[in-house]
């Protein structure tokens, strides 16, 4: 009994300076966590051939750097995956919690993505490709191309946006609908333009590899710098900052959290719920340019990329603060890059999984129900414990 | 100019062939399922947007099962079929459980529903065949085709309604099972009136939660239907991307019904041809590219069309009640 009072005095030494939601609220995400790693966990056991060898690069792929036994140079390899599959999610998670925190449930997320790329790649083989002018400046080539890619993505998520105010359009279906839009645009440029090398006639044009964003072997370390993560963490503090710090950003919480306050006390709830959209639409372009300029130095976009479901999934984990899309984006790009390692190994589980594992964190974050017995528990207890101090020193206590 | 003579003669190639007929048939059942699906539970308030994740989780089902007890020789599609409608309407109760009794977002629901689904189909896809993209290696089959007897003899109408895929026939029948259902019996009502007042319907007596949970199950049902249709009728095998937004189009069609559906019908039948044009691309020199996009666009402009539509008609029922108590205050109408 006395050694359960201390691990508990200890937890709340540790938790002392927060309140009791965030006190739950940590606890409920750890909770969630675990049983999504759980769920992991029994898939591999069940899947792989070789479950105990699938485990530890699940767990441990990214960190491989650290073992000794591991080649140096596939250690770093396995890194980088882990820094390539954050960087996406920087932007999209930002993007979505943006446009949530205004209530606004525009999933063209993806389709700005892809036609974002789309342009990025079509500028750079215009200023920069092997068609023509080939001498252009490529850190110039690459600034025009992201904010291109700017254009193009908020010109998507702007088309719903713009269709609910005027006529009232459902933006949830007519932007699910021009994701699959811009997905044939893509492949429409990509296949019947003069966007197509017609040497390889898979690929667009190639730009020179100045453009790219990535440095492979940076100053001669085994170290590869990817720009991109700075321009999503760029992005994340931008978000934060706009959401938080500025008129703008409190007008569009207040739009999200009671629209009809907002719109009693004089918020252009229309004008607020357009410009969230574009912001949303903006990043996720810059999001499709930086993946096709980090990654490729060619356009290649034939498939949607899930990008902006991540999205979705960003914004919950982050409880739609972009303050805490980092942490999230650290999260699932681990799980992730450890998934796909896991899979490059013989008899390896395929990363798809991680799919199934995000859904179940998502569900029993969300879930109000879920853990509310303890939740209340650790409210009666909160409020027992500062009775006991009042009674003690006689007088209010603050927290 | 030139695109637009090409349009016609296009549309003059296309539209005198029963084929034509035939595919916008059977192209507008999967979405008319999807759609039906929808529209049960949008009628108590639920909107499941986890349509897509089930007709992907379904569609492999239904291959797997079939190719397990033998393929088409053992009769494992209609054994198929049966298994998906039960997985399927267990996932519509799994979304019932995580929207109403522990209390989530149903469209997060949903959204995260078509995230399992889509890792889940691939991952058992993998684990069982070996294959990461699609199950043509299992001999799974199809369901059977129909001929109706005196009708297949009509010279063009029997090519255009003869011959299609049973569930084909079943996803226009069950247009006129779920108008009755919907609006002619006691549970029909019940869920209704739970989707227009939620309180009323508690007030005399009604559980909503129990009227919830039966709509998103019979939408999970209809859902696993829609499902082994995609993978044994449209085609003969699961892919991973074979779904391609249907479940999001049913969901646009049922949207353009407002839930109704015989108006839901007639919108599929309308996505159904432009479905259709694109597999007749051979017969055009227009991209087929365009051609892929047309359904998508044609449902987000007929999406805006109805928008406008109702807007307009809510102008009117507005200024009818304005005039109404004009007439009460003993004020002329305008």
């Amino acid at each position: 009994m006395s050694e359960k009072k201390q691990t508990q005095g200890a937890i709340a030494k540790l938790f002392g300076g927060m309140d009791v939601e965030s006190r739950f609220g940590l606890m409920r995400m750890a909770v969630a966590i675990a049983i999504g790693l759980g769920t992991a966990v029994i898939l591999i056991l069940v899947c792989a051939k070789n479950p105990a060898e699938s485990l530890k690069f699940f767990f441990l792929g990214p960190l491989q750097i650290f073992n000794p036994n591991v080649p140096k140079g596939i250690g770093w390899n396995y890194f980088d995956q882990w820094i390539q599959s954050m960087i996406p999610l920087l932007f999209t998670g930002t993007a979505v919690a943006i446009m949530f925190s205004a209530n606004k449930f525009n999933l063209g997320l993806e389709g700005a993505i892809m036609c974002g790329g789309l342009a990025c790649g079509w500028v750079c083989c215009l200023l920069d490709g092997d068609i023509q002018a080939p001498n252009a400046n490529p850190f110039l080539c690459a600034v025009i191309g992201l904010l291109v890619a700017m254009a193009a993505g908020a010109l998507v998520t702007l088309i719903p946006a713009l269709l609910e105010k005027k006529w009232g359009a459902s933006i949830m279906v007519t932007s699910l609908m021009l994701n699959y839009i811009s997905l044939y645009i893509s492949r429409y440029c990509l296949f019947s333009t003069t966007l197509r090398d017609t040497r390889t006639s898979k690929y667009s044009w190639q730009w020179t590899e100045d453009v790219v964003l990535t440095f492979r072997k940076f100053m001669g370390t085994r170290f590869t710098l990817r720009l991109g993560l700075f321009i999503g963490i760029a992005v994340v503090i931008i978000g934060w900052a706009f959401l938080f710090k500025t008129k703008w950003g409190f007008k569009i919480r207040q739009l999200g959290q009671n629209p009809s306050f907002a719109k009693y006390v004089g918020v252009g709830i229309v004008s607020a719920g357009i410009l969230v959209q574009v912001i949303g639409g903006a990043i996720g372009g810059l999001c499709g340019a930086t993946v096709i300029l980090g990654n490729y130095n060619y356009y290649y976009g034939v498939d949607l990329t899930g990008y902006g479901w991540d999205g979705v999934t960003m914004a919950i984990f982050a409880g739609n603060n972009p303050k805490r899309v980092l942490p999230a984006a650290l999260f699932i790009a681990y799980i992730r890059a450890g998934a796909s390692i896991m899979a490059t190994q013989p008899g390896g589980p395929i990363n798809e999984l991680t799919k199934i594992v995000e859904g179940v964190i998502v569900l029993f974050l969300l879930a109000e129900k879920f853990l509310a017995k303890t939740h209340r528990k650790m409210i009666v207890e909160e409020a027992k414990r500062k009775q006991a101090l009042k009674a003690v020193t006689g007088e209010e206590v603050a927290k | 100019m030139g695109v637009i003579t090409e349009i016609f003669n296009t549309i003059s190639r296309v539209v005198v062939l029963p084929s034509f007929y035939y595919m916008i048939f059977q192209s507008a059942a999967p979405i008319l399922l999807a759609a039906l699906a929808v529209a049960v539970a949008i009628k108590a308030n639920a909107i499941n947007m986890g349509i897509e994740g089930i007709m992907t989780v379904t569609s492999l089902v239904c291959v797997l099962v079939s190719s397990a007890v033998g393929g088409q020789p053992a009769g494992g599609p209609w054994l198929g079929l049966v298994v998906a409608i039960i997985v399927g309407g267990l996932l519509g109760f799994a979304v019932s459980v995580f929207a109403f009794r522990l209390k989530i977002d149903i469209i997060l629901v949903g959204i995260a529903m078509n995230l399992i689904g889509t890792g889940a189909s691939v991952l058992l896809m993998y684990v069982l065949t070996g294959d990461r993209t699609t199950t043509t290696s299992l001999s799974s089959g199809t369901l059977p085709q129909l001929a109706i007897p005196l009708l297949k003899d009509i010279p063009f109408l029997g090519e255009v309604l003869s011959g299609h895929y049973v569930l084909t026939y079943l996803a226009y029948i069950l247009v006129f099972v779920m108008s009755f259902f919907l609006f002619k019996t006691k549970l029909g009502l019940r869920i209704r009136a739970v989707g227009e007042n939620e309180e009323a319907a508690e007030s005399v007596g009604i559980s909503s939660l129990r009227i919830k949970t039966i709509a998103l199950i019979i939408s999970g049902v209809l859902g696993g239907i829609a499902g082994a249709f995609m993978s044994e009728c449209y085609l003969a095998y699961f892919s991973s991307g074979l779904i391609a937004g249907r479940g999001f189009v049913g969901l646009a069609a049922c949207n353009m019904g407002s839930g109704n559906p015989g108006i839901i019908c007639l919108c599929c039948l309308a996505f159904g041809i432009f479905y259709a044009f694109s597999n007749f691309s051979t017969l055009s020199n227009l991209s087929i590219y365009a051609l892929n996009a047309l359904p998508y666009a044609v449902v987000l402009v007929g999406v805006v069309i109805y928008s406008v539509y109702m807007r307009k008609k809510e102008l009117k029922r507005l200024q009818g009640l304005e005039s109404e108590e004009n007439l009460e205050h003993g004020q002329p109408a305008k």
